[in-house]
């Protein structure tokens, strides 16, 4: 059974991106375009891996990660941020909140694809 | 040292050399007093010798002898001792023990041997010196007299310096009180208490010192609370410049932070397609590659329009927006800018009503036109599919009014100012993909008041928002 990547992201182009790179890297891919919807996908799609962006319509990537991160049964899960953001603050934010990888956007997705392969190793 | 202790000195070195001198002079007068006692004696003895004798030329050891044993029983007479006119001792009576003689009378306080020496000379009675005497006095019996006098004028000497000392001391004091207080006061000046009022004595050049010296001080309390005040203003004029530029400098990060964040995902998805499209592992369908080819063409537009904005809003920001300003048929110019926007992907009709002989106005065009299709474009986003978005065209006599009326969903009255605030976008209704720089409306006002007019929201009727724009008239 291959690993499930779950995007959550509202940006329709980069969520197209990733699943092409995904998909074609092994993975069974699916996507939410804002946090409520991803919430409701973490539960049914049941991900190994969720990449999500910080800035989204109704619920936000922190509430996410952060959710992911304290409840138990989803101790499992990876947690990748993507973010056009790319602070100090909001990378020192993600080490608190426990999130596994951060990636400012221009990375090249392969990279992100490398560290996925890498974190799953683990 | 002080300048009391100073002038009690000076004072006090003059007066000693002032009573010096008195009794200097004092002794002096002693001295000349006795010796014309003593003169005037020896005259005496020389006038007798010359009335005694009828020939002069008898002047010999003879006739002395007899007047020798009667003068020698003077008292107060040592000593006496004859010449002739040739100044050769002729006979010497009493006690001597001098070798030779000295024709002078002695200075009195420069006595050698103890006896005071006056020499007379014993004039005929034709004025011709017939020979001369001299008496030696005892110095004993003069000095008691010299003495007497030299202790009473030490004595007064003393006691009017001490009188002198005591006097100038306390009338001094007195005197320099004023200085002491104006002293007192320039201290307290230093150390900037100006409150301090030096006391005014008397009515003399002291006592206009000290009055002076108060409008001084008052003056210069003025003047220090005045500088105090300016400084204090200069220096909060400083920190509010500097809390200014701080705030300028940290809203130009704040600016570069966004513009950076806002660039970064439409760079991603071209970057990222293009690398499919390199890449041969990827096996791409030509379906495949046409769809991502048109992604990397919508983002680099995206890119473009993006890129458009940051430069428009910082140009605006620096006020290095200048207008191309000419005569313009506004009907004509808002046609051309309405056709120009492709409304088929969600069938929207874009229609123009215009009053007729719509006037020309100044204006740029380019940045009117700018405007226009922004204000379209933000419309055909909130439109529903296959609705009218209508501009209107008014005139009065002294504005025109461009109206772009849509049936979206209208906007809430709390954000109908905010839209038009730099990087205020009402996210959450649409999908970024939709979503512009946040920029336009502020641009857009920026363009419109650069223009002398104004632009504003309000509701449409039934529904949807009626942007409006006035232009002034200018002949």
């Amino acid at each position: 059974m291959s690993e499930k990547v779950l995007i959550i992201e509202d940006e329709e182009n980069i969520t197209k991106l990733l699943k092409v790179y995904l998909i074609h890297a092994g993975f069974t891919v699916d996507n939410a375009f804002d946090g409520e919807k991803g919430l409701e996908k973490i539960d049914s799609f049941k991900p190994n891996i969720v990449i999500s962006d910080i800035r989204m319509p109704k619920v936000d990537g922190w509430k996410i990660c952060e959710k992911l991160k304290t409840e138990e049964k989803y101790k499992n899960i990876f947690v990748i941020i993507l973010t056009a953001y790319d602070q100090e603050n909001t990378r020192e934010k993600a080490k608190a909140i426990g999130v596994n990888a951060y990636f400012s956007k221009t990375v090249e997705i392969k990279v992100l694809i490398e560290k996925i392969r890498e974190i799953i190793q683990q | 040292m002080s300048f009391k202790v100073k002038l009690v000195l000076v004072i006090l070195l003059i007066n000693i050399f002032v009573v010096s001198l008195t009794l200097y002079f004092r002794s002096k007068q002693i001295e000349i007093s006795i010796k014309e006692r003593m003169i005037f004696r020896t005259q005496i003895i020389a006038d007798i010798i010359v009335y005694s004798i009828d020939d002069e030329t008898k002047l010999d050891r003879l006739i002395i002898g007899e007047y020798t044993e009667f003068i020698i029983k003077e008292p107060e007479i040592q000593y006496i001792a004859f010449f002739n006119k040739k100044n050769q001792l002729i006979e010497v009576a009493g006690e001597y023990n001098k070798k030779e003689f000295i024709f002078q009378t002695d200075n009195i306080f420069r006595i050698t041997d103890n006896v005071y020496d006056v020499y007379k000379e014993i004039k005929g009675k034709d004025n011709k010196k017939i020979g001369s005497i001299i008496i030696g006095f005892p110095m004993q019996s003069l000095k008691d007299i010299i003495r007497k006098n030299l202790i009473i004028g030490i004595f007064l000497w003393a006691g009017a310096t001490v009188l002198i000392i005591i006097l100038n001391y306390f009338s001094l004091s007195y005197f320099l009180k004023p200085i002491k207080y104006l002293y007192e006061s320039t201290k307290q000046i230093a150390k900037k208490n100006f409150s301090n009022k030096v006391p005014i004595l008397s009515k003399d050049e002291l006592g206009i010192i000290s009055k002076q010296f108060n409008i001084m001080s008052e003056e210069l309390a003025t003047f220090y609370n005045k500088l105090k005040n300016k400084v204090k203003e200069a220096t909060s004029g400083l920190e509010k410049a500097n809390k200014k530029l701080r705030e300028m400098d940290k809203k130009k990060s704040e600016f570069v932070a966004i513009v950076a964040h806002d660039l970064r995902t439409p760079i991603t998805s071209i970057m990222g397609f293009a690398d499919t499209l390199t890449d041969k592992e990827f096996k791409l369908t030509i379906q495949e590659k046409e769809e991502y080819l048109n992604i990397i063409r919508y983002e680099s537009h995206r890119l473009s329009r993006l890129i458009a904005d940051f430069l428009d809003i910082s140009k605006i920001e620096d006020n290095r927006m200048g207008l191309d300003i000419k005569k313009k048929n506004v009907s004509e110019l808002i046609r051309k800018a309405l056709n120009s926007i492709n409304t088929k992907a969600k069938g929207v009709t874009l229609s123009l009503e215009s009053e007729e002989n719509f006037r020309e106005v100044y204006l740029d065009a380019d940045r009117i036109t700018q405007v226009i299709q922004n204000l379209i474009g933000n419309a055909l986003k909130y439109s529903p599919q296959n609705s009218v978005i209508k501009v209107l065209l008014k005139q009065n006599p002294s504005e025109i009014r461009i109206n772009v009326i849509d049936h979206g969903p209208g906007i809430p009255d709390e954000y109908k100012e905010k839209i038009f605030e730099k990087f205020y976008r009402g996210d959450d209704d649409i999908s970024k993909k939709e979503r512009g720089s946040g920029l336009g409306l502020a641009i857009a006002k920026s363009i419109i008041e650069m223009h002398g007019g104004r632009i504003w929201v309000e509701d449409a009727t039934p529904s949807g928002s009626c942007f409006i724009i006035t232009l002034p008239v200018k002949d």
